[in-house]
């Protein structure tokens, strides 16, 4: 997600992911009424999805809002993926609540966010286009926590009352 | 906050359940039939182990009418996604004086609904878009009037973790009203340790919090010996015997009329259940891990 962001710029980038998931959200009320299928379902909030990424870059193109005409060139915003992360959205709200719903969205778009940042500065590009072999520290680096065995950070909240002194 | 290094050390955490216990213990090729609760039953029941009785199954869109079909006549019956997961996708159905079914909460199923219902697990919708997903449909569960006297709505089951077959920690799991029925943890449902030697509860949690009542009913939660303890242990066994994982979690119903049932078998057993406990996995496992 963040990668695509980076191809449309961070402010266009998140105003299209929640107005898609949002508009998703709109469209599969009138759909789930129909009592549809679930493939049909996700092709046609596919399609609504394209004609509202479309919408967006021809309003911004006509308003002369230049930043937002980036979505239109962005081919590899992942129209699938957000569609199928709209549909599991919506699943959420009616499964598990829409405070739920939110709170995911909600860490989506801080991971996004912050991911977002790192990749975007221009010191990090330029260190690790002059030395590429930092990549095999990143490795090791990677290799070293995929064998981590211990707690996580977030395991030291979610069990602090099993360790209370 | 102090920290007690010791107890610190106690938990288990993701990781070291991911790499060191399924990682090692759960070969992958053996997720296939606990995963599907369809292929599960089979397992269990042709080893000995006794499970709620399989209504009907419904595997492609052309036995829906026909299964649907012989359903009508029946009062109760449950509809699963045989590889859902989290108890999404399940209706308890009753049926009423008109051609309609209601679930618990109330809502009324048509047979349009249930047809679409059946049709959506077979999309995929509940097993994250697998197209081999069957539709399970069982006989209801009566709870063992233990578990009704705590909280009547839903129903309650056991989780028993077992290493290498052999029990190494049990909880109860009873719904309220926030969890919606549902046995879940994590959504809402009250955890409550008991003592594997004897079967009487020892310690509980809802929402993460030790609690010594039902939060719904008031009802007192420890120091109660559960029902037919020993048998629930015993199916445990055997039913982790029939499936070549090391760490499994095996869940167990308790029926009113039929006694202990075993509802699924779960290859990726969570870690909540050392705060329902109190305290951490670690030395329960480490005198059986290699």
């Amino acid at each position: 997600m963040a990668m695509a962001v980076k191809e449309t710029g961070f402010l266009p980038g998140i105003t299209a992911f929640v107005m898609v998931i949002g508009i998703t959200v709109l469209v599969r009320i009138p759909l789930e009424k129909l009592g549809m299928l679930h493939t049909p379902k996700l092709a046609v909030m596919m399609i609504v999805v394209i004609l509202s990424l479309l919408a967006l870059t021809v309003v911004s193109d006509l308003s002369g809002w230049e930043s937002f005409s980036t979505i239109g060139a962005a081919t590899l915003f992942p129209i699938a993926i957000l569609t199928i992360t709209s549909e599991r959205f919506a699943i959420t709200v009616s499964e598990e609540g829409l405070k739920t719903a939110l709170l995911t969205m909600a860490q989506t778009l801080i991971v996004m966010a912050v991911c977002f940042v790192v990749m975007s500065s221009v010191a990090l590009q330029a260190i690790f286009i002059a030395f590429p072999e930092l990549l095999l520290g990143v490795t090791a680096i990677n290799l070293w926590l995929g064998n981590w065995t211990g707690i996580r950070l977030s395991e030291m909240v979610r069990f602090r009352s099993l360790y209370a002194g | 906050m102090p920290v007690d290094f010791t107890k610190l050390e106690a938990v288990l955490g993701i990781n070291r359940r991911n790499i060191e216990l399924i990682g090692k213990l759960n070969p992958r090729t053996s997720f296939p039939v606990v995963d599907n609760k369809v292929l599960t039953k089979r397992v269990l029941n042709g080893g000995g182990v006794p499970t709620a009785e399989t209504l009907g199954i419904i595997e492609n869109f052309t036995q829906i009418e026909e299964v649907i079909d012989r359903l009508t006549p029946l009062s109760e019956f449950v509809v699963k996604p045989a590889r859902g997961r989290a108890g999404g996708g399940i209706l308890l159905l009753e049926k009423t004086d008109r051609d309609v079914w209601k679930t618990p909460s109330g809502t009324e199923v048509s047979r349009e609904a249930l047809r679409k219902h059946a049709a959506d697990i077979l999309f995929g919708v509940y097993s994250f878009g697998r197209t081999d997903d069957a539709v399970l449909i069982e006989e209801r569960i009566v709870p063992n009037p233990f578990f009704k006297e705590i909280y009547g709505n839903g129903i309650a089951d056991v989780r028993i973790i077992t290493l290498d077959n052999d029990p190494v920690v049990a909880m109860a799991r009873i719904p309220t009203s926030k969890s919606d029925g549902k046995a879940n943890i994590h959504q809402g449902a009250l955890g409550v340790a008991i003592e594997l030697a004897t079967g009487i509860t020892t310690h509980a949690a809802a929402f993460g919090k030790p609690i010594d009542a039902h939060p719904d009913t008031d009802h007192p939660i420890l120091g109660l010996r559960i029902p037919l303890w020993d048998r629930i242990v015993e199916i445990s066994e055997v039913a982790s015997e029939l499936v070549d994982l090391g760490y499994i979690g095996v869940d167990i119903v308790v029926d009113e009329r039929r006694g202990p049932l075993v509802l699924e078998l779960n290859a990726r057993p969570g870690l909540q259940i050392q705060v329902v406990n109190g305290k951490g996995l670690m030395p329960m496992l480490e005198g059986k891990l290699s």
